[in-house]
């Protein structure tokens, strides 16, 4: 079993333009399927725009990175053996 | 109640697992969760075996619905955990992780704080060892920290609890009204708080949990902060400080989580935003808001403990959990990868897997409170856990650029204990009344509603969008981030140089004067006394003089250059002083 299951990740490895066609035209669906879908319980303004929560994931996710990433490079990361050098 | 005390069981289970070795061992690491869960099942919500001790009414056994949830899926973990480490010869893991789990069993069961004290600190003191026993300098050191933090915030609680015994005479273990809580109460939840890891006395988490065992990290993964979700549950429901902290736990975890490049590590702080869904969902309240709680407890356990157990079989098998040292594991450990991808599409709440279910009624309860910027700070570290969790860490393990590291699948004990909890992700996912059935509250949710599939499919696939856009500024670092444990392990170096480099001489100083200056001075009054002695008195009173002499030397030998003892000596003089006025 576990050696078809590699098989099938070799083969879509060998077609990364087959996975990102599949990946966008599955983000559209999502999209599409939101325009259509009903909203019975709204709790707050967003719940009504069309697409919100696509709009808030992909820039909660840049931002958060993005940010992160910055101040790890600006003050957060240290070397591995910072507190290392402190203890011995 | 049963045939025996859950946690009783499980003393028992430590004091055989300390003296049998080989097969017997298995059959009772196996048999005594196993029974153990049974049992719990089997239980009937009342009050058992109260006693009178020492004037204290110890109530060792209150079972109600809150308490039922919880002690059946610490039980169905410790099944699950003893199966991963059945392989592990090393008898003290084995030892601590049974009165662990007791611990952890008799806080779920006590109807009084002193009981839950007891149990609380054999907990702290049983999980420090799973630190210990990695046996690695760096784990020794962690151990050292994790105790010592959980020693203070046991003080504390005790603390609260002695407070709470002076005021009120009461140690019954309840809820205490948000209107009604004082100082006392402040402190029991400070105490619990640490222990579910609230920032900023969280820090204890990420530092110790990468550093234990692997068979130690999965129970601690479960244990300590899902214990302390539970007594907040039962005494704390309603605190607005709760809430927000629950909410602002969500993003702090995840945002560390995004940059951190052990494996083991980025789930540690995965741990802290998760518990964060439970502290906020106990803060708002609602009986929506606890059930989602409750819920999200039952489901994190399992999928936390499937992917520690995941990311452990590769430190096992790889030797190494740094995702700046792995790549492309898919090939050699494809059952593994398997169990990781399942806890990570759980915990980022994938529909038909448990995180579906659990994670979208706090979520949901927060927002029928009109709690909105509590709903879209959750809803942001979902984001971010699918981000970190979901994707960053099964791509940079298993997928990316080949490490080359020579690895395999890890023995069947440890692919069994992962079938285990990855069968309960989905379980729950696609039936989830199995679970909400167990919650405290009636439940009327459902999941499964058209709009929340729709949210939760925009939510997962343009953070999916994200991560394409920034996959390569996301590529893991070899670096080590700076968080709270700073204050304890570099600013208390620092207070110690600082005291080893002023104070200390400052100290010798004032010693050193006070044994120059101060033992010629009575070298030089003992002289006086022996001249005045010689000169005015001798010849007079022969017996005095000698008297006097001896005075003298008595002044002399006081003179010991021992500080502390000159201020003894100063305050027995003031007294005097004081004495001799009043009389006057």
């Amino acid at each position: 079993m576990s050696s078809g299951l590699v098989r099938v990740i070799d083969r879509l490895r060998e077609r990364p333009d087959r996975l990102r066609a599949v990946f966008f035209g599955l983000l559209g669906l999502f999209v599409a399927y939101d325009v259509f879908t009903p909203r019975h319980e709204l709790h707050f303004w967003g719940d009504r725009v069309r697409g919100f929560w696509a709009l808030f994931a992909l820039l909660g996710g840049l931002v958060m990175a993005k940010g992160m990433k910055g101040l790890g490079h600006l003050w957060l990361m240290k070397p591995e053996d910072f507190y290392d050098r402190e203890e011995d | 109640m049963g045939l025996m005390h859950p946690a009783l069981l499980f003393v028992l289970g430590a004091a055989l697992a300390a003296v049998l070795r080989g097969r017997p061992r298995q059959v009772v690491l196996v048999a005594v969760p196993l029974v153990a869960f049974l049992s719990v099942n089997a239980m009937v919500p009342g009050t058992y075996g109260s006693l009178e001790y020492l004037g204290f009414r110890l109530v060792p056994a209150h079972v109600d619905k809150l308490a039922l949830v919880f002690l059946n899926v610490f039980t169905l973990m410790a099944l699950i955990g003893a199966i991963y480490g059945l392989h592990v010869e090393d008898t003290g893991q084995h030892v601590s992780a049974m009165l662990y789990v007791a611990g952890s069993l008799g806080v779920t069961l006590a109807g009084d704080y002193l009981t839950l004290f007891v149990w609380w600190e054999l907990m702290a003191f049983a999980s420090a060892f799973l630190v210990f026993l990695r046996r690695r300098r760096a784990s020794v050191r962690a151990g050292f920290r994790y105790l010592l933090v959980h020693t203070v915030g046991g003080l504390v609680l005790m603390a609260g609890i002695f407070l709470k015994w002076m005021k009120t005479g009461d140690l019954s273990f309840g809820p205490i009204p948000a209107d009604t809580a004082d100082l006392a109460a402040y402190l029991i939840l400070i105490g619990f708080a640490l222990n579910a890891a609230v920032p900023p006395i969280h820090a204890w988490l990420p530092d110790a949990y990468p550093e234990a065992t692997v068979m130690g990290a999965v129970f601690m993964c479960a244990f300590t902060t899902k214990t302390a979700v539970y007594v907040l549950a039962r005494a704390f429901p309603g605190y607005e400080v709760l809430a927000v902290a629950g909410a602002i736990m969500t993003i702090y975890g995840v945002l560390y989580a995004i940059i951190e490049n052990d494996g083991r590590r980025i789930l540690a702080y995965h741990i802290v935003s998760q518990v964060g869904y439970m502290v906020c969902g106990i803060g708002i309240g609602t009986a929506l808001a606890v059930n989602g709680a409750v819920a999200h407890a039952y489901a994190h356990i399992l999928y936390k403990a499937l992917l520690f157990m995941g990311v452990g079989a590769v430190l096992e098998m790889a030797g190494t959990s740094k995702l700046s040292e792995l790549g492309g594991l898919y090939k050699r450990m494809p059952l593994a990868m398997v169990a990781t991808v399942i806890g990570g599409i759980s915990i980022s709440g994938f529909p038909l897997t448990s995180g579906f279910i659990s994670k979208s009624m706090v979520i949901a309860g927060a927002g029928a409170a009109h709690r909105t910027v509590l709903m879209l700070m959750l809803s942001l570290a979902a984001v971010g856990t699918f981000l970190s969790v979901g994707i960053k860490l099964p791509y940079f393990i298993w997928f990316g650029k080949d490490s080359g590291r020579e690895c395999k699948d890890p023995p069947k004990n440890m692919l069994v204990a992962m079938g285990i909890a990855a069968f309960f992700c989905f379980f729950l996912g696609v039936y989830p009344d199995y679970l909400y059935r167990m919650l405290p509250f009636p439940v009327e949710y459902h999941p499964y509603t058209a709009y929340h599939l729709s949210e939760t499919l925009q939510l997962l696939g343009f953070t999916g969008l994200a991560f394409y856009l920034l996959r390569k500024k996301l590529t893991p670092e070899a670096k080590l981030n700076l968080d709270l444990d700073w204050f304890y392990r570099r600013a208390m170096a620092w207070l110690l140089r600082i005291d080893k480099r002023w104070f200390e001489p400052a100290n010798e100083w004032v010693s050193e004067i006070y044994r120059r200056v101060g033992y010629r001075f009575a070298l030089g009054a003992a002289a006086l006394w022996s001249r005045f002695d010689v000169k005015a008195i001798d010849g007079v009173v022969d017996g005095s003089a000698y008297g006097v002499l001896g005075l003298g030397d008595r002044v002399r030998r006081a003179q010991t250059g021992r500080l502390q003892q000159y201020i003894a000596m100063a305050v027995a003089a003031l007294f005097f002083l004081i004495a001799l006025v009043v009389n006057l």
